[in-house]
């Protein structure tokens, strides 16, 4: 059996929630007249937090190729 | 000398003449005639357009499930197979191995039916959409040639699993092969692939015949993983790109269709955080705002306070210029000590011959009383 793929639903799965908590972020900043300054800050962080994750998710790595079967005959 | 001669049974000669007849593949090209689908097969006579040759097939229920080609009288097909004598009727036939549609025409017609067909059934309707942030991608298509090229080359690196089903995208073997695949992908546990991608570079109906096949058609609708079909056509969108969840026409666009996955990442996530920074920095600048708002009254009231001070400070710095006894003295005013240095008011206090002490603005003077005069 040829290798299969390792990365699975779950990271998928993190990375799209991880997109909607910080579009949660900022539209909890939008949404409101009067800010918090101290929860706020605490959003700020947390988004920040986010953000970085997401951004180390988008760089270079090199895809993985392989020929999984030959045509029948073969 | 008699000579042994061989003698057959009819049916020992019949298997003899098989075995003969069945020792290699051959194929014929010629027009469907007297055209019989009976649950047993089909049978059929092949000719040729022009003189008087004649050949009559056989095809079983299973192969022509398999080709999925819908074919009539008049169709003109290639068919691959043996000769053989049926033995109970000792007819000559030829069984038919593979069979694939020769000639604009008959693709032209089959596609057309094939087309009207699946599209009464609703095959064309259902579209899943593709998932996002597609990782592992099974792909259906030759390892040689310019399309599997193409395909990565505009892949994004995202670290992407790619796996390769290495298939005849042409000819005889091409329906199985692209069949073969889409099972072979759908074998593994859910999830384990994002997205299957057939692909094939563009030519004409003839080159295209695995892709607008019936059973070909059908395994792409009934694959779990969602199909994205990359297969170039001049007129006629072929019939498995019409099934497949989303078609494109060349393998590049193929491969930007799974970049695009990743849209929400590397478009979103710099918006999201511009977006971000400027909803905090709004907010701090809304609360320096109100901070400001709220210290006016306060200001106002400490600056009133400090002027009311600085009053009251003013008018007592006047009070005590007024009452300092120097300012006196320095006006011409003198003061009188006596009696053990006291500070002598009244004149009575004295009598005449005592020591008295005058202070003046700069300076003591000593000196004696001489007279008392009583006012």
């Amino acid at each position: 059996m040829n290798s299969m793929p390792t990365k699975d639903k779950k990271e998928k799965k993190e990375m799209s929630e991880e997109l909607n908590k910080l579009q949660k972020i900022v539209e909890w900043f939008e949404e409101r007249e009067e800010v918090d300054v101290e929860e706020g800050l605490a959003k700020v962080k947390e988004g920040a937090a986010i953000i970085k994750d997401l951004k180390s998710r988008m760089k270079d790595v090199e895809n993985e190729f392989e020929i999984v079967k030959k045509n029948l005959k073969d | 000398m008699i000579d042994e001669e061989k003698t057959w049974s009819v049916g020992g000669f019949l298997d003899h003449l098989n075995n003969i007849l069945k020792s290699e593949e051959v194929f014929v090209v010629g027009e469907v005639t007297e055209l019989k689908k009976h649950p047993t097969g089909f049978y059929f006579a092949l000719k040729d357009q022009e003189g008087e040759g004649i050949l009559f097939c056989y095809l079983s229920p299973r192969k022509a499930k398999m080709f999925g080609i819908d074919f009539e009288d008049g169709f003109l097909v290639k068919v691959g197979g043996s000769p053989g004598i049926y033995k109970p009727r000792g007819s000559f036939s030829f069984v038919v191995e593979s069979l694939e549609l020769v000639g604009e025409g008959s693709l032209k017609k089959t596609y057309e039916l094939l087309k009207k067909k699946l599209e009464t059934e609703g095959l064309f309707m259902r579209k899943r959409e593709l998932p996002k942030f597609i990782n592992s991608v099974g792909i259906i298509t030759s390892k040689t040639g310019a399309v599997i090229d193409d395909f990565r080359k505009n892949l994004k690196q995202l670290g992407l699993h790619l796996c390769l089903y290495d298939a005849r995208v042409e000819g005889r073997e091409a329906v199985a092969n692209i069949m073969a695949g889409i099972d072979y992908f759908n074998g593994f546990p859910e999830g384990t692939f994002d997205v299957l991608v057939v692909m094939r570079g563009g030519g004409s109906l003839e080159d295209l015949q695995a892709f607008n096949n019936e059973a070909v058609a059908r395994k792409v609708f009934s694959s779990r993983i969602p199909v994205l079909c990359g297969i170039g056509h001049d007129k006629d969108v072929p019939i498995a790109s019409l099934v497949c969840d989303k078609a494109v026409s060349t393998p590049s666009i193929a491969a930007q269709t799974v970049n695009a996955s990743w849209d929400d990442l590397f478009s979103g996530v710099p918006l999201l955080s511009k977006k971000l920074s400027f909803a905090f920095e709004s907010a701090l600048g809304e609360a320096a705002g109100t901070l400001e708002n709220l210290s006016q009254p306060l200001l106002g009231f400490l600056f009133s306070e400090i002027e009311r001070v600085k009053a009251r400070l003013e008018y007592f710095l006047k009070y005590l210029n007024a009452a300092n006894p120097m300012r006196n003295l320095k006006l011409g005013y003198s003061v009188v000590f006596g009696n053990g240095e006291k500070i002598i008011k009244d004149a009575r206090l004295l009598k005449k011959h005592d020591k008295i002490t005058i202070k003046l603005f700069k300076g003591l003077i000593g000196g004696k009383v001489t007279d008392i005069i009583d006012e």
